[in-house]
């Protein structure tokens, strides 16, 4: 849906976005990176807002800058909460709608529908003014996917919700992604994106760190064998049996909390061979898990 | 016991923020949840003193807010949300001012000023103006002038607010390793229950202003149940299949993660079973416990009229 | 031999401060105002100061000169001479009201200090006490303290106790004016600067409150009472009564302390309604 190639912006001598090159999916992207990466940058560029000063960018096959046409199918729900406070929730959303060129009739209902989405039928005819953070979040939202665009650019849309807001949102992305359409949302909170989608979109000074499935991510990071912790009955004799392999390189075992923690530097083969050691001596595994093949993780080793 | 509010209320003209609220923080850390609108910054601030009370009464460390008012906030710190700054003054200009006016001498504002910067990370940056910081340094700077007098009770309102997430677990940490501080409570209100999560042992909720549940974290997101999430690398279809075969509840989220439920009498050892005889790789089997979202939305949705 | 760790440590050892908040942030704002701008208008203030300071002296070599030729003169200094000198200085005081007063409370609230300032032990009144302490210092350097180093360089040059005898109560009205000038000029910045959006505006505000009435009143003289409506001619009304002198306007010197009393209050009241510790949304 969207491909990047050779993508960069800079002003006068400060770079925004330093020569990206990738492709997405439909489904739901991550796109992370530290403050001042040049995520901001990165999405202007993707709405057309700014004029790459190399490179380009196609979505659905078409360019994005100077293309009115294509930015009717993306939707944008930008970080900035800039408002036209006094318009209400309702005309803010059908005022956008009769932009992207609906009747006004189709407009009203479009809006309708999306705003009954966001759950904001109850505060519709307010003015935007009086708007909570949370409330003004879900109306950016109502307006980024009102008009059922292919192409939905969130930039922090969880920033300021409550729980239950994030909640009923985070499914929301998720199940536009299911239906097909390329999502990509942005977020410094890390469990956010990792309840929302596996697939991310690393940047960091501007650059591409790293891009697709977290857990393949993880495995390319050579330098940090993967951990794996696992709690069960006879620590002792797991370690044991898992430290005749060449592949684990250190177990490190608590007997008090009968947990252990080993170091793999070939995961396939370590799972695949540990279930039968388990079955096979008659321990009985309680709980397992990677400490760091989360994005946390995976965040810590790729940007720090 | 160290914070105790009874028929707490607080409004602003009709608006009522916190409606007779009763509710004992324990000491330790607690982390304070609600909806947007809940009454979280209103508590904190009826607390201080920042705004009035409309009702009820506050007693901390056994002193009452009203009537010794200036004496309880030479024990507490507080951290607002908001980029707070006093304009003009360098890093150690700022938290040294804080800390003389919550009664220190200069010296020993200006000794501890220093002393807090550095455990905040501001050592490099702490002759800088405030007004140059960039966001994260700002967050820094505002939680150690609520720590350079050594409070009893430390406020916390959506510290991480804005922050990258390196800086966030920074923030975390530390405002962790403040807390194990023995003398010193912290009440941290915020969104993320997961910052929560991370570093509280008790939970309050409030919702519509008034208490909806609260309690230890763990009592909270009680025990263990019989079903797992389960993450697999492989051909999660096959795997599925032979789980749901012998009688297992299998829900995906359409991707490689799955909640399993076992049938009764099954253990763990029926997840490990499929996955040597499929040739799917466990790569994570943990038993579902409650998260503290899960607790939250359940309290949350109690309520039908729920407000966003 | 032990090993200190850098953790948080609880503080030790510390003795309780006596000193009052007010007084805290009344220094501290003086420190911030202490800038070029500042001392820049400290140094040309200096100059009528000197100038008067040989005019004070010159006068009691005169005075020796008089006495010799045996003619009793009007003595050339006199309570008056004090007042004038502090009528004269009221445009650079005006000045002085800016470029300390001007941003007191604008940029607490610009970068909302003022949630950090009340969650410290200390209260509406401590806050704008030391906001009016930085006021103060300024505005006493601009008029209290030269005037009173007049006032002793011409006691300690005088040959006899004559000026001492005919003015010894000068000093008191002194006090007694100053005081009313800068509670008065330091109510209306305070008020200026915690209604306005940015310290530029609020020195616009005060400047145009200060002197465009007054330049009302001295183009078109022929209206009675319209000197009332200038604070600057007010407070020369007060000054001339608190001196003893002429009255410079036809009205009594009470009207002008009521309208001084009006422009007080109200000014507190603005500072009341805009500096709370949270700014209640509804």
């Amino acid at each position: 849906m969207i491909r990047i190639d050779n993508l960069s912006k800079w002003y006068g001598q400060v770079i925004g976005v330093n020569d990206l090159t990738f492709e997405t999916e439909p489904g739901v992207t991550g796109f992370l990176g530290p403050n001042g990466a040049g995520k901001t940058t990165l999405l202007r560029l993707l709405t057309g807002q700014l004029r790459p000063s190399k490179g380009s960018i196609l979505i659905d096959g078409q360019p994005v800058w100077n293309n009115h046409a294509i930015l009717r199918k993306v939707g944008y729900c930008p970080e900035l909460d800039v408002f036209w406070n006094y318009l209400t929730g309702r005309k803010f959303v059908t005022g956008f709608m009769r932009i992207h060129g609906f009747d006004s009739e189709e407009s009203q209902g479009r809006a309708a529908k999306a705003i009954s989405l966001m759950g904001m039928e109850k505060h519709q005819d307010k003015k935007i003014g009086s708007y909570s953070r949370g409330m003004r979040q879900r109306i950016k939202l109502a307006q980024a996917i009102a008009h059922d665009p292919d192409v939905l650019l969130l930039d922090e849309p969880l920033n300021g919700m409550d729980p239950i807001g994030r909640h009923q949102t985070m499914q929301l992305i998720r199940r536009l992604g299911e239906e097909g359409k390329t999502v990509i949302v942005s977020s410094h909170v890390l469990h956010e994106i990792e309840e929302m989608t596996d697939t991310i979109l690393l940047i960091n000074h501007g650059s591409l760190l790293a891009e697709g499935n977290i857990y393949e991510i993880r495995r390319l990071i050579d330098s940090h064998p993967l951990q794996v912790s696992i709690m069960c009955d006879n620590v002792n004799i797991l370690t044991a049996k898992l430290l005749e392999y060449d592949d684990v390189k250190s177990v490190q075992f608590d007997r008090q909390s009968s947990r252990l923690t080993a170091e793999t530097v070939s995961p396939d083969e370590f799972h695949m061979r540990l279930p039968a050691i388990a079955l096979d001596n008659g321990i009985r595994i309680h709980s397992l898990w990677s400490p760091d093949e989360n994005l946390e993780a995976v965040f810590d080793y790729l940007v720090r | 016991m160290s914070v105790v509010l009874k028929d707490f209320t607080v409004k602003y003209g009709e608006v009522t923020a916190v409606d007779h609220l009763d509710v004992t923080f324990q000491p330790g850390s607690t982390g304070l949840l609600g909806a947007n609108g809940a009454g979280k910054s209103s508590l904190i601030k009826g607390l201080l003193g920042l705004v009035p009370l409309a009702g009820g009464t506050a007693t901390l460390f056994g002193m009452d807010i009203c009537a010794e008012n200036k004496e309880i906030r030479k024990s507490i710190g507080y951290m607002p949300e908001d980029d707070c700054l006093i304009p003009g003054l360098s890093g150690i200009g700022m938290v040294q001012y804080a800390g003389e006016l919550s009664g220190m001498t200069g010296g020993d504002a200006m000794q501890r000023g220093h002393e807090m910067l550095f455990l905040v990370g501001l050592g490099e940056a702490r002759y800088r103006k405030v007004e140059t910081y960039s966001r994260g340094m700002k967050q820094r700077v505002k939680l150690a002038q609520a720590i350079v007098h050594d409070p009893r009770l430390l406020f916390l309102d959506e510290p991480t607010s804005g922050m990258d997430p390196g800086g966030r677990l920074d923030m975390l940490d530390l405002i962790q390793h403040i807390s194990l501080s023995e003398k010193m409570s912290v009440v941290l209100a915020t969104h993320i229950l997961a910052d929560v999560e991370r570093i509280c042992k008790n939970v309050v909720i409030i919702h519509g202003g008034r208490l909806a549940t609260q309690g230890g974290m763990d009592e909270l997101k009680g025990g263990y149940t019989d079903a797992f999430k389960v993450r697999v690398e492989g051909d999660g279809e096959a795997f599925r299949e032979w789980l749901k075969a012998r009688g297992c509840l299998v829900e995906s989220d359409g991707r490689s993660h799955f909640d399993v439920t076992l049938p009764a009498a099954a253990t763990s050892d029926l997840l490990l079973e499929a996955s040597r005889s499929t040739g799917v790789q466990l790569r994570k089997m943990i038993p579902s416990i409650q998260t503290l979202e899960d607790v939250f939305v359940k309290t949350i949705e109690k309520d039908k009229d729920a407000d966003i | 031999m032990p090993i200190y760790e850098q953790v948080y440590k609880s503080r030790q050892g510390m003795t309780a401060a006596t000193v009052p908040a007010w007084w805290i942030i009344g220094r501290t704002g003086i420190r911030l105002s202490w800038k070029k701008s500042m001392v820049l208008l400290l140094l040309v203030s200096s100059i009528p100061l000197l100038f008067r300071a040989v005019q004070v002296y010159m006068a009691t070599k005169l005075d020796v000169a008089v006495d010799l030729t045996g003619e009793a003169g009007a003595p050339l200094i006199d309570a008056g001479y004090f007042l004038g000198f502090i009528g004269g200085q009221m445009f650079l005081l005006i000045m002085a009201m800016i470029l300390a007063g001007a941003g007191l409370v604008v940029n607490d609230r610009k970068f909302k200090a003022l949630p950090l300032y009340f969650s410290k032990p200390l209260d509406f009144r401590d806050y704008v006490s030391g906001k009016f302490m930085v006021i103060y210092f300024y505005g006493s350097l601009l008029t209290l303290i030269p005037s009173m180093l007049l006032f002793l360089i011409m006691v300690l040059t005088s040959r006899d106790l004559a000026f001492l005898k005919s003015c010894y109560w000068v000093p008191f009205a002194l006090i007694i004016f100053t005081s009313v000038i800068l509670v008065t000029m330091g109510a209306v910045i305070l008020a200026v600067s915690s209604a306005a959006r940015g310290a530029r505006s609020a020195s616009i505000f005060f400047f145009v409150a200060m002197t465009i009435p007054d330049l009302f009143r001295r183009v078109i003289p022929g209206v009675p009472g319209i000197g009332l409506f200038s604070i600057t001619a007010d407070l020369q009304q007060v000054g001339a009564f608190v001196f003893k002198r002429e009255l410079p306007f036809e009205f009594p010197a009470y009207w002008s302390a009521g309208v001084l009393a009006a422009v007080i209050i109200i000014s507190y009241v603005v500072i009341r309604k805009r500096v709370k510790p949270e700014e209640v949304v509804t």
